[in-house]
């Protein structure tokens, strides 16, 4: 049996959260989870960060001590570099996190990173579809995932296994409660209300798809606030229970709450939004449960880490994600999975010249779906468009950068050199500027074969020859467009890898 | 239903003096060996020295704070200063006669303790002119009046002199540096002689130029609470070392003086300790004991003749724990241990061979009393040295043991050990250890969970449970706790364990309101406690409400206890009694019948309020059928046994004097367990 310690550290808003696991595998490769260590600290980031928009140094020196104890813990499991520290809004939404996160670096040699409102709904998505019972059913009649946190929310719909909304906005419980520090505690709930209600309007005016949902799951340590108080035998709240336990509180003092509910000062005093938010947006859509799932953001964490390394899985996912959202711009379907084949015959047939890791695969496979999607908007510039709706999308799991990388690919995908005009693309990293270069010269040959939207290349091969990339393809007639567009796009292959390609056709005459 | 009286409790301090007195009464008691019974009478006095530095201390800082108040027990500190001198004058005053007794008894055996006779002994000119007289200082002290500082327990000399028709007075402090006793062969005889009887007998040869016309010996016994000051003490090992120093100087508590003397040497003495200055002290703060002030030289009367001790007991080791790894057993089955039954030495065995075993990725223990020269420190700061990650959470404020404490906390610091010290309000209490292996890859962890502490001398002599568990829901919080207590977190979830003061008090209540609801509803409800002391106001009154529901309640504890079993309506039901034997209880046991599912549990936890709110106590149940039904039966003989049982009625205690009396629960329990396979 292989086993492997893994350490992770959440920084939230009200604490930091490190858990260290064991993970073994059996002899029929299924993977088993065991948590060695899961330990609180608490620390109010999010405080700081949603009242003054900075950490203070005060709350970075403690974060400091804190880490320096996690470190301990790791030395502890001898974990060395095997885990993942990560920073949510409260870090993300600081104008200084990169001090903050130079100082942990600094003082403890733990590296922090920021994931982005996206990720982290992804993640909070597959821990609750792995742990929820009966997350299928309720997803295959519509749901809403609200993911109520202390700095945002995210709001995820979805339907027969596709996320058909995915969003993150600025209503976190500690954020409302701080947006409205200053008003008296006996009338502070009607703001609450009136800031609330205000999100469920955009909901339902922004997403048609609003309508189709039956039930709500919550997550984040919001539900855990509500477990701690209600301790429901099921794995859901009852919205009575809910709108009860408002009503009485709604206008009580945060230090009344804490003594009558037995919950800390920091629970009582972000009790009222979350209650208010999960009310409102099951009233909404007419739900009277709110499911929950017990697993914490920690072991989602550590499982979504371990998945992500199984990377074959995690992109036919996507794929599916790329195609529902192309379709909703009317793509050309069975263009984007004949480049998407090719593409993909290419990396593989050349992967020793080509050498393209796991995250510019999952770019390359967005672009050859997603490169010509700006179709629906304008044929001319349907490069720039098709970047635009990329940029726009937020698909659950994918990281943002990859995301860009997706448009800055659709956007010079086309045989004119477009590159040296746009300014954003001049700012990358050179080790980006790499990556979006190997992935449009994949793309650009993999188009060209089926410039004509025609599909007339049934099938390619290709051959590394010694000074030589051969790609032999297979037509019943010949592709004119397609030797064309071969001949005005390769020049980014050369230029990308140091070695020509050339295309050779065989006619397959019925 | 009797309602909860306000004086339906019995006093904490009469409580324990009554205590005290049962183990008086062992040193009386006919059928204990003579040199075992003089052990008794220094087990005696020494807990009443603790009971006057603590006790008595804190109540005279009530009455100084012009506190008068009754109590829930009915006494406002006055009246209960008052109460303790009366009983300490009848303890001492028993405690003189046996001694005096088995003095008498000892003599006809050729045994003679601090002779008082004349006797042509060379060698006592020898040990006053080689050891003694070059240790002490004698001082004149009436030239000028004033004395100097007289440490806490330290005998004293008070001399009057004369020279030339002038009294002076003087004083000699015995040095803490030679013999308690001396022990002299002299026609197949044996004479014990402490230092201050030898001194006594050349008083004049120290003052050569005067003569004596007066001396007694007397000793002061100081306040030895230690209070740690400010609740957020950055450094708790500096701060206790402050206190300790500070301790040598707090106020006096008690003067005992050892012989009757005149009002005028009486006057003298309180002059010059400056106990009637401020008024805080009573004329019953002077003890005059007629009797040697302190006993402790009576552990080292050592003779040959086996009949005067007990039978030699010889812990064993259980033959399926021979020759074989803690850790091979452990990771199969549960082992449940029983000192002094069982020896301790399994234990600190144990702990070295973590400490070696290459395999063990981490150590982390609990060290609060520890022994001289402990294996399992020097264990500990082996493993450290070996590179392993060791966790030492050192408790500084075990009290008397606080400088020991220190010692071992800097010499561990200096090995590698990783050392904290806990909460500066709170003691830990709990006797942990945790061993963290990786075993195959996989990390399997071993727990240790015992009612009694990391001592390897006093686990020959206290009762105690060690438990063995590879359990991974316990261990997993066992190691939680550690963080907890290592500053790393407060925010954990308890299930598998309960510990003090987070859970324990709420813990403790619903087991105790369950067999209350099963008695009322006409079922089977039973409580059985076995604890050393019980005093809270809640718990008392929760098993109040227990016995008048109609819960059987059997309770064996060995000291102090509130409850007032008896009373009409409202503990009928309740049974309280007192084992006092040749080992002191000190084992933890809690039962519940819980509707038939019986439940377990052991604990470091008394049912007192500074063990459920101020100490970190763990409190666990024992699932593993066998090691339950081991400790059902520890729990049977407690209950059977009616030679070492004293039995408590309201606030009184009798002891079974019944003839047919046979069962004494000690042996039968050691019997059990040495004979174990």
């Amino acid at each position: 049996m292989k086993t492997n310690i893994f350490g992770v550290v959440d920084i939230g808003a009200g604490s930091i959260r490190c858990q260290i696991s064991e993970i073994s595998k059996n002899s029929y490769a299924e993977r088993r989870i065991r948590i060695l260590e899961y330990i609180v600290f608490p620390l109010s980031i999010g405080e700081d960060t949603f009242l003054k928009k900075y950490i203070t140094l005060d709350t970075v020196y403690k974060a400091a001590e804190i880490f320096k104890k996690i470190k301990l813990k790791f030395k502890e499991y001898d974990i060395n570099g095997n885990y993942k520290a990560v920073c949510t809004s409260a870090v993300r939404d600081a104008e200084n996190k990169h001090f903050f996160i130079n100082h942990i670096r600094v003082k403890t040699g733990i590296e922090l990173e920021i994931i982005d409102a996206e990720e982290e709904l992804y993640i909070k998505y597959l821990g609750v579809s792995e742990t929820l019972k009966g997350f299928k059913k309720l997803e295959s009649k519509g749901v809403v995932l609200v993911n109520l946190s202390s700095g945002n929310v995210g709001i995820n719909i979805r339907k027969n296994k596709i996320s058909l909304f995915s969003s993150t906005l600025p209503y976190g419980a500690l954020r409302i409660a701080q947006l409205f520090s200053d008003i008296e505690e006996k009338i502070k709930y009607r703001a609450y209300e009136q800031y609330i209600n205000k999100l469920v309007l955009l909901l339902k005016k922004s997403r048609f798809e609003y309508d189709k949902i039956n039930s709500v799951i919550g997550s984040d340590t919001s539900t855990g606030l509500l477990l701690e108080i209600f301790k429901p035998e099921e794995n859901f709240f009852d919205i009575i229970d809910l709108a009860n336990l408002y009503s009485r509180i709604k206008t009580v003092s945060a230090s009344q709450i804490s003594g009558e509910l037995s919950i800390n000062e920091y629970e009582a005093k972000i009790i009222k939004p979350v209650l208010y938010v999960y009310i409102s947006i099951m009233k909404s859509v007419g739900a009277k449960k709110l499911y929950f799932s017990d697993q914490n953001f920690s072991d989602q964490l550590t499982r979504f880490y371990l998945a992500k390394t199984k990377e074959k899985k995690f992109n036919k996912k996507l794929i599916e994600y790329f195609f529902y959202y192309g379709k909703r711009y009317n793509l050309d379907e069975k263009h984007a999975k004949q480049v998407l084949i090719f593409s993909e015959k290419i990396r593989r047939s050349l992967k020793n010249i080509l050498n393209v890791k796991p995250d510019e695969r999952t770019a390359l496979i967005g672009a050859a779906i997603l490169h010509d999607v700006g179709y629906y908007t304008n044929i001319n510039d349907h490069h720039e468009y098709s970047n635009k709706i990329i940029h726009s999308l937020n698909i659950p799991g994918l990281d943002r950068e990859i995301l860009e990388n997706i448009g800055f690919c659709s956007l010079f995908h086309g045989s004119g050199e477009r590159r040296a005009l746009d300014a954003a693309y001049y700012k990358l990293s050179p080790e980006r500027e790499l990556t979006i270069k190997k992935i449009i010269s994949i793309l650009k040959i993999a188009d060209a074969l089926d410039a004509s939207h025609m599909q007339l290349i049934k099938d390619i091969t290709l051959e590394a020859l010694d000074k030589l990339i051969k790609v032999t393809v297979v037509s019943s007639v010949t592709p004119f467009l397609e030797i064309k567009h071969f001949k005005l796009k390769s020049k980014d292959f050369l230029e990308t890898f140091g070695i020509p390609i050339e295309l050779c056709v065989k006619l397959d005459y019925e | 239903m009797n309602s909860i009286g306000k004086y339906n409790y019995n006093n904490r301090e009469l409580s324990w003096l009554d205590f005290n007195e049962r183990v008086l009464m062992q040193a009386a008691d006919e059928a204990v060996p003579m040199c075992e019974r003089l052990k008794f009478l220094a087990i005696h006095c020494a807990n009443l020295d603790e009971f006057f530095m603590i006790r008595v201390a804190g109540l005279k800082d009530l009455v100084s704070a012009g506190y008068k108040e009754k109590d829930i027990y009915g006494f406002t500190p006055p009246e209960i200063l008052e109460e303790i001198s009366c009983r300490v004058n009848s303890q001492v005053k028993k405690n003189a006669e046996i001694f005096q007794s088995l003095s008498l008894k000892l003599s006809k055996l050729n045994i003679e303790i601090l002779p008082t006779e004349m006797l042509d002994m060379e060698i006592l000119d020898e040990i006053f002119y080689s050891e003694i007289s070059p240790a002490i200082t004698p001082l004149i002290i009436s030239e000028i009046e004033k004395i100097p500082f007289i440490f806490n327990l330290k005998l004293c000399f008070f001399v009057e002199l004369e020279n030339e028709n002038k009294v002076f007075d003087a004083l000699i402090i015995l040095p803490e540096n030679i013999k308690k006793v001396y022990k002299i062969k002299k026609s197949k005889k044996s004479y014990y002689f402490t230092p201050e009887n030898i001194l006594e007998r050349y008083i004049d040869k120290i003052f050569p130029a005067y003569s004596v016309k007066n001396y007694f010996l007397f000793r002061v016994t100081r306040n030895a609470d230690l209070p740690i000051k400010h609740e957020d003490i950055e450094d708790l090992l500096s701060s206790i070392e402050e206190n300790i120093s500070e301790r040598k100087w707090s106020n006096i508590v008690r003067v005992e003086i050892d012989r009757e003397i005149t009002d005028a040497l009486m006057n003298k003495i309180k002059h010059y300790l400056n106990i009637n200055v401020n008024g805080d002290y009573a004329d019953n703060d002077v003890y005059t004991t007629n009797h040697p002030l302190n006993l402790s030289f009576l552990f080292n009367i050592i003779e040959e003749n086996k009949s005067l001790y007990y039978k030699p007991f010889k812990s064993s080791i259980p033959d399926y724990l021979k020759n074989r790894s803690i850790f091979d057993i452990a990771k199969k089955k549960d082992i449940l241990l029983f000192r002094p039954c069982n020896d301790f030495k399994i234990i600190s065995k144990w702990i070295a061979e973590a400490g070696n075993d290459k395999n063990v990725l981490s150590i982390k223990m609990t060290l609060y009393r520890t022994d001289k020269n402990s294996k399992i420190v020097e264990a500990l700061a082996n493993a450290a040295l070996k590179g392993k990650h060791v966790c030492a959470v050192v408790e500084l404020k075990a009290r008397f043991d606080e400088e020991k404490n220190v010692k071992w906390a800097k010499k561990l610091e200096e090995a590698g050990c990783i050392v904290t010290y806990g909460f500066s309000d709170k003691k830990i209490h709990a006797k942990i250890f945790l061993a963290t292996r990786k075993e195959e890859g996989k990390i399997v962890r071993y727990a240790h969970i015992s009612t009694g502490n990391y001592n390897e001398y006093t686990a020959n002599i206290y009762t105690d449970i060690d438990y063995i568990t590879a359990e991974e829901e316990a261990c997993s919080e066992i190691s939680n706790m550690f963080n907890y207590m290592t500053g790393y977190s407060d925010i954990f979830k308890w299930s598998r364990i309960k510990l003090a003061p987070v859970n324990l008090r709420q813990t403790l209540s619903g087991l105790i309101d369950f067999e209350i609801s099963e008695a009322k509803a006409g079922r089977r409800a039973e409580i059985i406690i076995k604890v050393n002391s019980v005093f809270d106001a809640e718990i008392t009154d929760k098993i109040y409400a227990a016995g008048s529901a109609g819960v059987l309640v059997k309770m064996i504890i060995r000291g102090i206890c509130s409850i007032k079993p008896g009373i009409k309506d409202l503990s009928e039901n309740i049974e309280v009694k007192s084992i006092i034997g040749r080992f002191l209880e000190h084992a933890r046991i809690y039962y519940f019948y819980n509707g038939g599912k019986e439940k377990v549990f052991i604990s470091t936890a008394d049912l007192m309020t500074r063990n459920l709110d101020k100490r970190i106590e763990l409190f666990f149940e024992i699932k593993d059928h066998e090691s339950k039904k081991k400790l059902m039966d520890i729990i049977e003989c407690n209950i059977d046994d009616d030679l070492k049982s004293w039995l408590l009625r309201e606030d009184k205690y009798t002891f079974n004097t019944r003839e047919d009396s046979k069962f004494n629960c000690q042996e039968r329990i050691c019997n059990k367990f040495c004979g174990e396979k």
